[in-house]
């Protein structure tokens, strides 16, 4: 699965089933972490997993050192947030980090292209006095604010994957598309199984992996 | 991401080097526009006073890198004008050539009137320029008020006003769009002669990008001979309002790299003035290189767009409204870099800060492009497949 098959498949079938099939198509059973040793997916991968992505390598899992650290809520159910604190092994195989990100980033972006469609619908039926909110001029352009971040994004993410930095920088660029179009869904965005719950899931993904704005790889 | 083959890939390099010697004569070009007529000889200048000007009328061109480049696509466009934006982004603009006319050339005219354009443009340095916008209704071509009558003996006249038009005030040849008739097929293009009788125009003095020469046009009963009616083989609708969106589609990308440019100058600015950067700076300077790149790629997937379907200019917009937020946002970023009182002590960044705002308005705002933008994404134009 590369990235561009990622953002169809989010866009289409949403978080939990792409995360799934990412997984499911990584060339071993490993658990992905991240530079902290990060990692979130749906619970069942994580019952079969005999590697681990640490200190940038393949290592054998020591399943002891598995911490749970709690649930990422989706609307198709809660995904498991697993901190894994083994002593790095032997070095192994390069991870195929930027790999990862670029299909996670993909991933993503379909979940923000999904919240478009959903916006997009969402003000076509409401109305402030006999107009549509989707006619709002203020409205038309905040979309054409988030379609052209969407754009933008997929293009780098289209063929050759951008390096792991590039990479970094558009997961922030998905972050802040997805608070934009959140901003025009008023508090139906902000309701535990509305629209925003995606969101935060998705924020929460990048963070396992990538981290916040200020952290340095 | 999008790639450029070795073609465009050679356009880049050439123009890039092109570009060096622009820098040298920014700052006095925007102290005195009339710098650009001792820059002729300059080889940005030159492409540009030969671009847009077919194989036809110029078989034997000079090759760059063993390549052909007339300027016919958006594609090539955008590579020049970047790269050539990055040198002087007033020296672009202030360059003899078809320029924004050469499109409506291209799409309008026919075989005489394409014979008088291009032989003015070959036979020595020319300027032209590209009228549509009025003082009191900006570009929209549905209020236009300059009126295009027939003066009674087979020709017509041309009576009205034009504002913030580029190189009006050295051109020698133009376009002009006014009103032949009531209603929404009513906005015609002609080819103008600025030594007719009754034209008149004058520089208005702007805060950056001097080397446009914005200017004010009066059209006082200006001789226009009928056979200087573009699109005159043309049903209306296509030689009025048609033909000005498909123009603007075609070159609302070089306007995105333009901007770009200008972004880039003030980005490579940084590093050039600033050799040693703290870890933070960067950081930092890293990260608005790579939102150069992003813009980049959005302009070149918007200039392909508008090369395969003309009528598309959805994601053009999207391109163009973009790159000038960047221009701006880069342009002023590079201040921080230096310290309070940048603008007064570093000229040529102060000059693109200046540049950035004037790139708002070229070809529609900001607002505008978004509005174009979300129609192509409630119409579903805009390639989200």
């Amino acid at each position: 699965m590369n990235a561009d098959q990622a953002r169809r498949a989010a866009r289409a079938h949403g978080l939990t089933a792409t995360l799934t099939t990412m997984h499911d198509t990584l060339p071993e059973r490993v658990l992905p972490c991240g530079p902290s040793g990060c990692c979130v997916l749906p619970e069942p991968a994580l019952h079969d997993v005999i590697g681990v992505w640490t200190a940038g390598t393949v290592a054998v899992l020591d399943p002891a050192a598995v911490e749970r650290l709690g649930r990422v809520e989706t609307p198709d159910g809660p995904l498991a947030a697993v901190r894994y604190r083994g002593a790095p092994g032997p070095a192994g195989v390069p991870a195929p980090w930027s790999d990862w990100l670029a299909r996670l980033a993909g991933l993503r972006l379909g979940l923000s292209e999904a919240l478009l469609d959903a916006t997009v619908a969402h003000l076509g039926d409401r109305r402030v006095g006999d107009t549509p909110l989707l006619l709002q001029q203020l409205i038309k352009g905040a979309l054409a604010d988030a379609v052209t971040e969407q754009i933008e994004i997929k293009i780098q993410l289209t063929g050759t994957p951008p390096p792991a930095e590039s990479l970094v920088a558009l997961h922030r660029q998905i972050t802040m598309t997805d608070r934009m179009l959140l901003r025009l869904l008023g508090a139906s965005g902000f309701t535990a199984d509305g629209p925003g719950a995606v969101v935060n899931a998705s924020e929460l993904l990048a963070d396992a992996w990538i981290g916040g704005e200020g952290w340095v790889p | 991401m999008i790639e450029l083959d070795d073609r465009l890939g050679t356009a880049r390099v050439h123009a890039r080097d092109w570009a060096r010697d622009l820098r040298g004569t920014a700052l006095e070009l925007d102290r005195d526009p009339d710098t650009v007529y001792r820059c002729l000889d300059n080889p940005a200048v030159r492409h540009l006073s030969r671009m847009l000007i077919p194989e036809r009328w110029l078989p034997d061109r000079t090759l760059i890198g063993g390549y052909r480049f007339d300027g016919m696509t958006a594609m090539e466009r955008v590579v020049f004008a970047e790269e050539i934006a990055a040198g002087d982004a007033g020296m672009l603009l202030a360059s003899p050539g078809a320029s924004l006319s050469g499109v409506l050339i291209d799409l309008l005219a026919d075989q005489e009137q394409k014979e008088w354009f291009y032989g003015r443009l070959l036979a020595a340095p020319t300027w032209t320029f590209f009228a549509l916008t009025e003082p009191d209704h900006g570009s929209d071509a549905g209020a236009m008020g300059t009126a295009l009558d027939p003066d009674g003996e087979g020709g017509l006249l041309l009576r009205g006003a034009k504002r913030y038009i580029g190189n009006g005030a050295r051109a020698q040849v133009g376009v002009v769009f006014a009103r032949d008739r009531p209603g929404p097929l009513g906005a015609t293009a002609v080819l103008v002669d600025t030594g007719a009788p009754g034209f008149k125009a004058e520089p208005i003095p702007t805060i950056g990008l001097r080397g446009a020469q914005l200017s004010a046009i009066t059209l006082d009963g200006v001789p226009v001979p009928a056979a200087r009616v573009l699109g005159r083989h043309l049903s209306p609708t296509r030689r009025g309002v048609w033909s000005g969106v498909q123009m603007f589609n075609r070159l609302r990308p070089g306007v995105a790299a333009i901007a770009l440019g200008i972004a880039r100058s003030a980005h490579d600015y940084v590093a050039e003035q600033r050799s040693s950067l703290s870890k933070a700076e960067r950081l930092r300077w890293e990260r608005t290189g790579r939102r150069i790149d992003g813009v980049r790629q959005l302009i070149w997937q918007a200039a392909a767009i508008v090369d395969a379907q003309p009528a598309n200019g959805h994601l053009a917009s999207a391109a163009k409204a973009r790159a000038a937020r960047l221009a701006e946002e880069v342009t002023l970023e590079a201040l921080e870099y230096f310290g309070p009182g940048a603008r007064l002590t570093q000229p040529m960044l102060d000059k693109l800060i200046r540049d950035a705002r004037g790139v708002e308005f070229m070809e529609g705002t900001g607002n505008i492009q978004r509005l174009n933008t979300f129609q192509g994404l409630v119409q579903g134009k805009i390639g989200r497949d």
